[in-house]
């Protein structure tokens, strides 16, 4: 039971994660169709950026600054997808955004290197006792209570942004018919662009927030990118809701898998890729698709 | 208000529009007509933005705008209502006509564009009923009304409107030219507007143009058009009812 608990709380911190990089996903696809293989770059910016300067100045500081740097990022990815996508099928601009990704990790291996970057908690120096809570058996860790409380902050901004403010309205428009959103007079380019800084800034607190604690790496953008697109895809690409809660449940099967099959500890990572194949046999629109009427 | 100059668009290696010259000027009301295929839809697309001219001039309210962005072209007061209507599906019939407001938004009151969206709902008072059902649920004609009441959220100079009476029954084709004359009228809106319902286009527009092939055929004003044979015979249907008699 403690080790359920203990797994349970730890994989839904995880998920979490999963959830925020599956929504940076989701509002790329709906705008232009593509599949960002950047967004674990995203990621990884934004936790690299953090290390570094964190190392000299305060959370307060470094943290705002790693999102706007992801940011920037994903402003540069998203115009080179921009240039040709009139021109170019969705499968290259697809390779278009590997490529990019490519290249933001070999860029950013040669600035700081393949060593890891200690980043230090939001809050407390160690994992001492004042940081930590007993709940049902499980330890529950201050960083584990920020990464859920960010997730939900993120999940109901973005929610209300789409939904309330015009610019939102105006995004969903232009990925519910972009011809449409011209003749209103919706410049459709900005909004694409706006879409892959929306993403990359989301990508960058979760890369700030899963290092915590932890080191960041170069190379560590590929596989919470890649958890992130299973999410993405288990949810249904485009489908928020289905990403997030595709999220927290992958990040929370991984991490109970081990209680079913322990010789499955090593190989955890697998069982995303394993969900995510039966799941697209029996769902291949994601796990909350409603049945369509035949339009 | 409009006037275009030997404009000639392709799509890709086609030829849509030979040279097309035409001109609107402000408050009227100035109706396309032509069969199937004539470039009609060309001609508004390029006129909007959608589509960039190969050559010629197009100069709207005094400023040369050929090749300019449709964002520019709303924010100038040219507004289009295309065939297809481009309603955003998912979205509530509110959030569709909030959208028409879109350029406008950032600038003029809450209360401003308030009350014009009640101005549309007065127009057509099914979409007050409709307002929280998507758009993509309304029937046919509904969401004609609904492309048709967004338009003037912007509150346009000028309307370009492709086919307003498509799908609408014959009652509502009378209310509908009904409400575009009085845009017209009431707000001063130049409109052009294209339309295979000839007779009705006829009977609001003061000037038209037939357009075959790519080309302006025949010009003049309404009455002048609505007498002449040909057209009565290829449009009004006066010389089918000739022949069956
Ligand atoms: N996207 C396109 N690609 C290639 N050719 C096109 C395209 N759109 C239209 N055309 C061609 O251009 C010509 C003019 O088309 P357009 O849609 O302007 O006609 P229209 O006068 O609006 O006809 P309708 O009354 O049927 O709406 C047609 O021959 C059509 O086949
Ligand atoms: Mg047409």
């Amino acid at each position: 039971m403690e080790q359920f608990s203990q797994l349970l709380v730890s994989g839904i911190a995880n998920g979490c994660i999963y959830a925020i990089v599956a929504i940076g996903f989701s509002i790329i696809y709906a705008g232009t169709q593509v599949i960002n293989f950047a967004q674990g770059e995203f990621v990884m910016v934004g936790a690299m950026v953090a290390a570094v300067l964190l190392a000299k100045v305060s959370l307060l500081i470094a943290f705002p600054v790693a999102i706007l740097a992801g940011c920037l990022v994903g402003a540069v990815v998203g115009l080179c997808v921009l240039i040709p996508l009139k021109r170019a099928s969705v499968v290259s601009l697809v390779i278009l955004t590997v490529g990019a990704s490519l290249l933001i990790r070999g860029l950013a291996q040669l600035f700081w290197g393949e060593e890891g970057r200690m980043v230090p908690y939001f809050t407390g120096v160690t994992a001492n006792e004042d940081n930590i809570f007993h709940f049902a058996g499980a330890v529950i860790g201050v960083q584990q209570i920020w990464v859920v409380a960010i997730t939900i902050a993120l999940v109901i901004a973005t929610h209300c942004f789409f939904k309330y403010t015009l610019t939102g309205r105006a995004m969903r428009a232009c990925a519910l018919n972009p011809t449409g959103a011209r003749l209103v007079g919706i410049n459709v380019h900005r909004m694409i662009i706006l879409s892959f800084i929306m993403a990359a800034g989301l990508g960058a607190v979760a890369g700030v927030t899963v290092s915590a604690g932890l080191y960041a790496r170069c190379t560590m953008g590929a596989a919470l990118g890649l958890k992130g697109f299973c999410a993405a895809v288990l949810g249904g690409l485009g489908n928020y809701s289905g990403g997030i809660a595709a999220g927290v449940l992958l990040g929370v099967v991984e991490s109970l898998i081990v209680l079913i099959i322990p010789s499955m500890s090593d190989y955890s990572d697998a069982a995303a890729f394993v969900i995510l194949l039966v799941v697209l046999l029996l769902k291949p629109d994601g796990i909350l698709a409603r049945k369509k009427a035949v339009a | 208000m409009l006037k275009l100059q030997s404009v000639i668009t392709y799509y890709g290696r086609i030829m849509a529009l030979r040279g097309i010259s035409l001109h609107v000027d402000p408050g009227e009301i100035v109706a396309v007509v032509g069969p199937n295929g004539a470039g009609k839809t060309t001609a508004l697309n390029t006129i909007s933005g959608v589509l960039a001219p190969k050559s010629g001039r197009i100069v709207f309210d005094g400023s040369e705008v050929a090749g300019k962005s449709t964002d520019n072209l709303v924010d100038m007061g040219l507004v289009q209502v295309t065939e297809g209507r481009q309603l955003s599906a998912d979205m509530s019939v509110y959030g569709n006509l909030m959208l028409g407001a879109y350029r406008r938004s950032a600038a003029d009151k809450k209360s401003i564009v308030r009350s014009d969206l009640q101005r549309v709902f007065a127009m057509f008072p099914i979409l007050e009923d409709r307002r929280t059902q998507s758009a993509g649920t309304l029937s046919g004609g509904e969401q004609q009304m609904l492309a048709l009441g967004r338009a003037p959220m912007a509150r346009p100079k000028m309307l370009l409107l492709d086919e307003p009476s498509m799908g609408l029954a014959p009652l509502v084709v009378k209310e509908m030219f009904k409400i575009i004359a009085g845009l017209c009228k009431q707000e001063g809106t130049t409109v052009l507007v294209v339309e295979q319902n000839v007779k009705a286009a006829l009977a609001v527009a003061k000037r038209a143009y037939v357009l075959e092939t790519g080309r302006v055929v025949m010009e003049g004003t309404a009455s002048e058009l609505s007498k002449n044979p040909e057209i009565q015979r290829a449009y009004l249907g006066k010389g089918y009812k000739q022949m069956v008699e």
